[in-house]
C-alpha cells in the first residue's frame, strides 16, 4: 500500500478528452450554481461557508489539470471580489494531488496544502486587495475558514468514495 | 453578491462591438486606474464608464447593483485602506498632518488627509473594476467572450468546456433546488438549523446527492459530445460564428491605443498621483482656515 | 444492403461480471424502421451504443464478435468517424444539450465534423425546418420544453446527415404534448426511404404503427424479431416480460382465448383495426363490469384542504396556480394529470409546505402550512420524488431508511425496528448493509419510498412514478401505493400515463395552466372529451375504442381491458 498511485492507476495527466470536458463543465457549472444560489452554512452575519470551495477541490480530481482551470474559473467568477487567480492554481494543485497520491495518503498533502498553501495564497491576495496589510494577520484570519473546510472536505470525499463507484475509481 | 452574468440585448455602440475591443477596454482602464492613484483621475474614468452605460441603454442602477450588495464590505475596505495605505502611513509620521485618531483619546490609528485622498482613489478604483466588468458582461454574450478567447489562441477544448460549464449552471441550480426540496420533505431541517457543528454535519445531506448528480451529468455530457463527433478532429474544427473586426472595431482599437499612449505620457511626467488632488485639498483647507 | 450487422456480439462493461449483450445476431436493412422493446437492463441501450462506436471505444469492456455499420467494423473505426453515419439521441433531453443558443446546438455536430461555415448555416436552417422549429435559432436550449429540447437534439443529428437515426427512449421523459411533437418528427424520418431508423421505446402502442419490424430483447438476448403484427401476437410473453403491448391487441387476445367468434380474426395492432372488427358487436347489457369497488365519495375527514390558492414563483409574472380550491379526504386514491407546466408539481408541493401560497390557504390535517415548519408537515405528508438519486446519500440502506427518523430525533433503539420492518415490506432487507448505489433503479426507488415512509405519514404524494420508467417498475411502485392505500393511507400521484390512471386511481384531477379543469371520479374523467382535448390529453386506447363504438351500445365509462373483455363476453354469449 504505497503512497503514490502506480503508473497504471494514474492514466495520462494531460489528457483532455470528452470525459474531462464533461467533468470540468459539470463541476464548474455546479460550483457557480452553488454560489449563485447563496447556499452555504452561515457562521456569522454575512459570512458563509461555501460548498463551492469543496467543488474546486474534488472536481479537479476528475477533470485533470486542464479541466481544473475551467473549474477554478467558474467557481471564482460569481464573487464580487475576483478570486480567479486564487482558485485556478489551487484547483490545478488538487488535480495533481489526486493524480499522484493514493487514498488515504492524499489527505496528508491535502491538509498540509490547505493549511499552508491555501492560506498563504489568500493572505497574499488579502494584502494585494488591501484588506489586511499584515501578512500574518491575513494568514491567521484565513486559517479560521480553512479549519472548517478541512473536516468538511474530508468527510465529503470519504462519503462520496463510499457511495459512488465512479468516485471510488478516481479517488482510489 | 455576485456578478450577474447575463446578456441584456440592445443595439448600442457597445453591443455592436466585437468582444475583443470590449475586453481590451476593460483591461486597459483597469491597468490605468492601478497606476493612477488620484481620485479625480479615477473619477473621470468612472464617469466615462457611466456615460457608456447610459449610451448602451442599460440602467446605471442595475449595473451598480453588485456594489450596493457589497456595501458593508466596501465600507470596511475603505476604513482599512485609509489606515493602511502608504500615503497615510508616510504622512502620519509627522503628527502635524494627522486630522484625527480612529480610537479616540489615544495616539493609535491616525488618519491623515493624504491618506484619505489616497484611499478614496483606491475605493474608486475598486468600483471601476467591478462596475466596468459588470457592464461588459451585460453587453457581451458569454459565447462571444469564449469565441474571443479562441481567436486569441485558446485551445478549443478549453473554450468548449467553459461554455458548456456556463450552460449547465441553470441545470445545476434546478438540481440543487430539487435536492433541497427532496431532503426537506424527509424531515431534514436544512442547512441553517442548529449549532455550527450541526450545520456542518448537515452539509453532506445536501452536497452528496448534488455531487453525484454532477458526476452523472458529467458522464452524460461526455457521451453527448462524443456521439456528435467531438473527437473526430478537434484541431480542424469549424465554427458557425466567426468574429471579424469591422470599422467600428478598428476605430475603438485606435481610441484605446491613444488612451494607452496618453496615459503613459501623463504617468511619465509624474502626473496622476494623489498629490494632484491633495494639493487642491490643501489649498481648500488653507482657504477655509485662513 | 445492410446499414448495420451484428455478428454474434457479446459485450460486458468493464468491471461487470454479467454480459450486457449475449450473442446478438441482428441485421438491419437500409431504410428500415425498427422498434426495439424490452424490460430494463435488457441491453437495449448497449445495443444502441454499439451502433456508433460508443461501445467499445468510450464504454470500454470485453467485446466479442463484430459490429458492422455500413460495412465498417466499429472496432476499427473511431467514434468521430462513425458519428457521421449513426446519429444517437438520448432519453434525457436536458443533459444532451451543450450550447447556448439553438442554432449553435444544431450546428454543434456539423462543426465537429469540420463542415464549412456556409454549409453549416444551410444545414441548420434545413434541420430546424424539418423538426418544425424554424425561427428558434436564438432561443436558449435550457429554457425550452422537453419536447422542444428533444426536437432540437434530433435536428442536431440531422445536421450531421447520418444514414442511421438511433433514438434511445425519445419520449419516455416527455409530457403528452412533447411526445406528440417528437412522434410526428420520428414518423417523418421513418417514411424516408433513405434513412434507417432504430427506436428504443416502452411505448409500443405509438411506435408499432411506424415500425417495419419489432425486436424484443430480454437479459441481453434477442427473444423476438419479426414483423410487428407477428411479434404482438405473443401478448402473453410480452406481458410476462413486463412490457405494455397496445391495449387493443391485449383485448383481442383475451377475447380469443374464450374460443368465440373472435378466434378466427386477425389481431389488430391499431385502434382503427379494432374498431372495424368490433363494429359487428352490439351491446345490449351495457352495465360496466367494474374492475374495482365503486368509488365511494369518501365521507372521511378532510386531510388536505386547499382554499382559494394562488401562487407564483418569485421573479415570475405568471401565476403557476391561479385559484385552486380542492379537498382531499382520508383514504382517497387521487391522480393529478396535465401537461408539464400546468401546475401539478407546484400544487403538490404545497401539500407538505415546500411552497406556501401567495394568496389563500392550505391546511394539512387542520394545520396551516404557513405556520407549520416543513419537517413537522413531513410527518403527515410523505413526498416521493421522481428521481430517487436526489435523496440517497448514505453508505448503507439501513442508514438511508432511518435518516428521517434520525433527523427528527427518534431514539436509536426504536429506529432499528422500524427500519427492518420497512425493509422487509419492500423486499430489500437483504440489502440493508449495502450501499444504495449497488441497487438497480427499481431498488433505489424502493429505498427512497421506504425512507419516506419511515415517518409513517398518512398521506403519500408520489411525483411521476411512471415517467422514464419501464412498465414493470411503474407497476411495482403503483402496486406498493395500492397496498398502502388498502392499509388506510391517502395516495395522491402525478402521472402522464393514462392507463395507470385508469387502472389505479379512484379520483382524477385535470390541470391546465394553473387551474383545475376537472375534479371527480375517474370513470367520469375520461368522458370529458372537451376538457381532455383542450389540455392535449388522450384517454387510454381501450377507453377511446369504447367511445368510438358508442352507437353500438358500448358504455363510455369503461376503464380497463379486463372490463372490456367481460363486457363483450357477457354480450356475445357462450
Amino acid at each position: 500500500m504505497g503512497i503514490f498511485k502506480t503508473k497504471e492507476e494514474r492514466g495520462s495527466l494531460w489528457k483532455f478528452g470528452s470525459v474531462q470536458i464533461g467533468y470540468a463543465a459539470a463541476f464548474g457549472g455546479l460550483g457557480f450554481a452553488l454560489r449563485a444560489l447563496g447556499i452555504g452554512v452561515p457562521i456569522a452575519a454575512g459570512v458563509l461557508i461555501d460548498p463551492r470551495d469543496v467543488v474546486s477541490i474534488i472536481g479537479p480530481g476528475f477533470a485533470g489539470p486542464i479541466g481544473a482551470i475551467i473549474i477554478g474559473t467558474l467557481c471564482a467568477l460569481p464573487s464580487a471580489v475576483f478570486c480567479v487567480q486564487v482558485y485556478v492554481p489551487l484547483s490545478i494543485l488538487w488535480a495533481l494531488i489526486f493524480h499522484y497520491f493514493k487514498h488515504p495518503w492524499y489527505y496528508v498533502p491535502l491538509v498540509a496544502g490547505l493549511l499552508v498553501v491555501w492560506n498563504w495564497y489568500w493572505a497574499v491576495w488579502f494584502q494585494i486587495w488591501g484588506f489586511l496589510p499584515e501578512f500574518w494577520t491575513a494568514f491567521i484570519v484565513s486559517m479560521t475558514g480553512t479549519l472548517l473546510y478541512i473536516p468538511a472536505s474530508i468527510v465529503l470525499i470519504e462519503v462520496l468514495r463510499r457511495y459512488s463507484p465512479t468516485a471510488k475509481r478516481m479517488i482510489g | 453578491m455576485a456578478l450577474k452574468i447575463e446578456y441584456v440585448s440592445g443595439e448600442s455602440y457597445l453591443h455592436k462591438l466585437d468582444p475583443r475591443p470590449k475586453l481590451l477596454l476593460f483591461l486597459i482602464t483597469t491597468v490605468i486606474v492601478i497606476f493612477f492613484t488620484d481620485p479625480i483621475y479615477a473619477s473621470i474614468i468612472l464617469l466615462a464608464w457611466i456615460i457608456l452605460t447610459r449610451a448602451s441603454g442599460i440602467s446605471v442602477r442595475k449595473t451598480a447593483q453588485i456594489l450596493k450588495a457589497s456595501a458593508p464590505l466596501l465600507v470596511l475596505y475603505m476604513i482599512i485602506n485609509t489606515l493602511t495605505n502608504p500615503a497615510n502611513l508616510e504622512s502620519a509620521k509627522d503628527p502635524a498632518n494627522v486630522i484625527f485618531y480612529l480610537i479616540p483619546m489615544s495616539r493609535w490609528l491616525p488618519v491623515t488627509p493624504q491618506g484619505l485622498v489616497y484611499a478614496t482613489a483606491i475605493l474608486i478604483r475598486f468600483i471601476i473594476v467591478v462596475y466596468s466588468l459588470q457592464l461588459i458582461l451585460f453587453v457581451t454574450p458569454v459565447v462571444d467572450i469564449i469565441l474571443a478567447l479562441v481567436k486569441w489562441k485558446a485551445p478549443p477544448s478549453l473554450a468548449l468546456g467553459t461554455s458548456i460549464g456556463f450552460n449547465f449552471i441553470p441545470v445545476f441550480m434546478n438540481v440543487a433546488r430539487s435536492i433541497m426540496d427532496a431532503q426537506l420533505s424527509r424531515g431534514w431541517k436544512g442547512l441553517s438549523a442548529g449549532s455550527l457543528v450541526e450545520k456542518v454535519k448537515a452539509l453532506p445531506v445536501f452536497l452528496v446527492p448534488l455531487f453525484l448528480q454532477g458526476i452523472d451529468n458529467a458522464q452524460k455530457i461526455a457521451v453527448a459530445i462524443e456521439a456528435r463527433g467531438f473527437g473526430y478532429n478537434i484541431a480542424k474544427r469549424t465554427f458557425r460564428r466567426d468574429l471579424c473586426l469591422n470599422s467600428i472595431d478598428y476605430a475603438t482599437l485606435t481610441m484605446e491605443g491613444l488612451l494607452i499612449g496618453g496615459s503613459a505620457a501623463l504617468w511619465y511626467t509624474g502626473q496622476g498621483t494623489f498629490m494632484f488632488t491633495y494639493s487642491l485639498v490643501e489649498r481648500l483647507i488653507s482657504i477655509l482656515t485662513v | 444492403m445492410y446499414s448495420a450487422e451484428f455478428e454474434n456480439v457479446t459485450f460486458s462493461y468493464a468491471g461487470s461480471k454479467e454480459p450486457a449483450l449475449k450473442g446478438i445476431n441482428l441485421k438491419i436493412k437500409k431504410g428500415e424502421s425498427l422498434l426495439i422493446a424490452g424490460p430494463n437492463a435488457a441491453g437495449k441501450t448497449t445495443l444502441c451504443r454499439c451502433l456508433n462506436g460508443l461501445v467499445p471505444h468510450f464504454f470500454v469492456g470485453d467485446m466479442k464478435g463484430k459490429v458492422l455499420v455500413n460495412q465498417i467494423n466499429t472496432r476499427e473505426s473511431g467514434i468521430g468517424r462513425l458519428s457521421q453515419i449513426t446519429g444517437l439521441v438520448f432519453d434525457d433531453p436536458t443533459s444532451q444539450l451543450v450550447c447556448s443558443t439553438v442554432a449553435d446546438e444544431v450546428a454543434f455536430g456539423a462543426e465537429n465534423l469540420g463542415v464549412l461555415r456556409a454549409e453549416i448555416d444551410r444545414k441548420v436552417e434545413e434541420s430546424l425546418t424539418a423538426v418544425r422549429l424554424a425561427g428558434y435559432e436564438n432561443r436558449i436550449p435550457q429554457t425550452l420544453s422537453g419536447g422542444e429540447q428533444q426536437a432540437i437534439a434530433i435536428a442536431s443529428i440531422m445536421a450531421m446527415n447520418p444514414e442511421i437515426f438511433v433514438l434511445d427512449e425519445p419520449t419516455s421523459n416527455l409530457d403528452p404534448i412533447g411526445s406528440m411533437q417528437v412522434l410526428s418528427i420520428i414518423r417523418d424520418i421513418a417514411r424516408e426511404q433513405e434513412k434507417t431508423l432504430v427506436v428504443v421505446s416502452h411505448n409500443i402502442e405509438s411506435f408499432a404503427a411506424l415500425a417495419d419490424r419489432i425486436v424484443v430483447m430480454d437479459d441481453g438476448k434477442i427473444v423476438l424479431d419479426d414483423h410487428p403484427r407477428l411479434v404482438l401476437q405473443d401478448v402473453e410473453r410480452l406481458l410476462e416480460m413486463g412490457l405494455s403491448p397496445p391495449q387493443v391487441t391485449e383485448l383481442f387476445l383475451k377475447l380469443q382465448k374464450k374460443g368465440n367468434v373472435f378466434a378466427k380474426l386477425d389481431i389488430p395492432i391499431a385502434i382503427e383495426e379494432a374498431y372495424d372488427k368490433l363494429r359487428v358487436v352490439s351491446i345490449r347489457n351495457s352495465a360496466v363490469p367494474a374492475s374495482r369497488e365503486p368509488h365511494q365519495v369518501s365521507l372521511g375527514e378532510q386531510v388536505i384542504e386547499v382554499k382559494g390558492v394562488r401562487f407564483r414563483y418569485p421573479g415570475s409574472e405568471v401565476f403557476a396556480l391561479d385559484g385552486i380550491d380542492l379537498a382531499i379526504r382520508k383514504n382517497e386514491f387521487v391522480a393529478i394529470i396535465g401537461q408539464n407546466g400546468s401546475g401539478k408539481s407546484t400544487l403538490v408541493k404545497h401539500f407538505n409546505g415546500l411552497l406556501k401560497p401567495v394568496e389563500g390557504s392550505v391546511r394539512i390535517f387542520g394545520l396551516n402550512t404557513n405556520e407549520t415548519p416543513i419537517w413537522e408537515l413531513s410527518r403527515r405528508v410523505g413526498y416521493v420524488f421522481q428521481n430517487p438519486d436526489l435523496q440517497l446519500f448514505n453508505s448503507t440502506v439501513r442508514k438511508e431508511i432511518g435518516f428521517s427518523l434520525k433527523a427528527i430525533g427518534f431514539p436509536e433503539e426504536k429506529r432499528s425496528e422500524v427500519v427492518v420492518n420497512l425493509a422487509e415490506k419492500f423486499n430489500i432487507e437483504q440489502y440493508l448493509e449495502q450501499s444504495p448505489a449497488t441497487l438497480d433503479k427499481g431498488g433505489r426507488q424502493r429505498v427512497a419510498i421506504a425512507s419516506v415512509l419511515a415517518l409513517n405519514p398518512d398521506v403519500l404524494v408520489i411525483d411521476e412514478p411512471t415517467t422514464g420508467q419501464d412498465p414493470r417498475n411503474s407497476r411495482q411502485v403503483m402496486n406498493i401505493a395500492k397496498g398502502l392505500h388498502s392499509e388506510g393511507k391517502t395516495i395522491v400521484f402525478i402521472t402522464h400515463n393514462m392507463e395507470i390512471v385508469a387502472e389505479y386511481a379512484e379520483r382524477g384531477i385535470i390541470m391546465w395552466q394553473g387551474k383545475i379543469l376537472f375534479n371527480g371520479p375517474v370513470r367520469e374523467l375520461f368522458q370529458q372529451s372537451e376538457i381532455l382535448k383542450k389540455s392535449y390529453l388522450e384517454a387510454p386506447q381501450v377507453v377511446r375504442l369504447a367511445q368510438m363504438l358508442k352507437d353500438k351500445g358500448f358504455p363510455s365509462d369503461i376503464l380497463t381491458v379486463e372490463e372490456m373483455v367481460q363486457l363483450i363476453n357477457r354480450n356475445v354469449g357462450e
